[in-house]
């Protein structure tokens, strides 16, 4: 059987009951995924983390944007898919520098390092550690998360697909 | 992405219709005389789309792609990115350096600087063409090339952008010249209030003012 692909998208937040399915942030660059697993009851979440502060721009971003935001929203949308916090893995990926100087892009040069940063604060002060990491370089990744085993799989450019 | 969808409201798309038409007809004159080739432009659709949509223009968020950004200050701010799938950006190569397509295999240095001219050229030229209609003063930065996958490249723009909006301007190209059509996507995104600004110049200029 093919698995389910589900793509979270930007900002987006996503959770999935189906054994089959896989969860899975396509061309991440600064952003960063935050992959959960319940292995007893096999639920599935994954938030695409933009930026790391609910507090500075927007007030009416969707909560999967922030990194402070989007890891209670998405620990709160497992548990209500039947989901056990005692249970949950947390995988991570993304949060590289894409650009090198460019001066226009001052504000977030360094936005990759800082969602990652955000993202492992807010996991600690859910509760939650995470199992397995790749974050941070120059390149891109693509993070995908299976439902059938908890496996966390990454693909860069160039590089062999890993496994976390 | 229609023209017919911009959300800018119907005078104001008729206004910054005929800009970009004329910009990007300014940077296929240049891209020509820079090559020696008849560049030119094959489509041309602009409008607003969401940022959570932004990552499935050029062939969606894991194509592999080649991207020159170059950002925009003085009297607005904002980032333009001209972003090729990475088999379109080696067949630009090939166009530009009057080879048969298929030659050029691996975007290297030599080619990273091909297509980083064609950035500088292509952005520029709309910015100079926008200066023309808007009166506004546009200085833009040197062009830097990125490798990657379209989401990944895009992603770090966004993000700036994320921070005061939910929506982002886009032109879609495609340039040719009597043998190839290359697909490619321009990405103007003015930031906070600069595109009411350009919106404001260019009625404004229209009016004579």
């Amino acid at each position: 059987m093919v698995d389910e692909m589900i793509a979270v998208g930007l900002g987006e937040i996503k959770v999935s009951k189906n054994p089959d399915s896989t969860l899975v942030c396509f061309g991440l660059g600064s952003c960063v995924a935050v992959g959960i697993y319940d292995s007893i009851n096999r639920i599935g979440g994954m938030a695409h983390v933009v930026l790391p502060d609910s507090s500075i721009g927007l007030a009416h971003g969707s909560p999967g944007k922030y990194a402070d935001t989007a890891i209670p929203a998405l620990i709160e949308q497992m548990k209500a898919a039947g989901a056990r916090k005692s249970h949950m893995r947390v995988k991570i990926a993304g949060g590289a520098k894409m650009f090198a100087s460019s001066p226009g892009l001052s504000n977030v040069l360094d936005v990759g390092t800082k969602n990652v940063a955000a993202v492992k604060k807010a996991l600690a002060s859910c509760g939650l550690r995470i199992a397995a990491e790749d974050c941070g370089g120059r390149a891109g990744r693509t993070f995908m998360l299976s439902l059938k085993d908890g496996v966390a799989r990454v693909r860069t450019l160039g590089r062999s697909e890993i496994e976390l | 992405m229609t023209n017919g969808d911009v959300g800018l409201g119907e005078e104001r798309e008729r206004l910054m219709g005929r800009v970009v038409t004329a910009a990007m007809a300014k940077s296929t004159e240049s891209l020509s005389k820079m090559t020696g080739a008849n560049v030119s432009i094959e489509s041309l659709k602009f409008g607003l789309v969401p940022i959570s949509s932004a990552a499935q223009l050029a062939g969606g968020p894991d194509t592999p792609a080649a991207g020159v950004y170059l950002s925009v200050s003085g009297d607005i701010t904002g980032h333009t990115l001209l972003l090729f799938p990475q088999s379109c950006a080696l067949d630009l190569v090939d166009l530009l350096c009057e080879r048969p397509k298929g030659t050029t295999e691996v975007l290297d240095c030599m080619g990273r600087s091909c297509l980083g001219e064609v950035g500088n050229i292509t952005s520029t030229s709309f910015l100079i063409g926008l200066s023309e209609h808007t009166g506004l003063k546009l200085r833009p930065s040197p062009p830097e090339v990125v490798q990657d996958m379209v989401g990944a490249i895009l992603s770090t723009i966004l993000a700036d952008l994320g921070l005061v909006s939910d929506e982002m301007f886009v032109i879609e190209t495609e340039f040719a010249d009597e043998h190839t059509s290359i697909a490619g996507v321009f990405l103007f995104v003015p930031m906070g209030d600069s595109l009411q600004t350009i919106l404001s110049s260019l009625e404004c200029h229209a009016d004579g003012g």
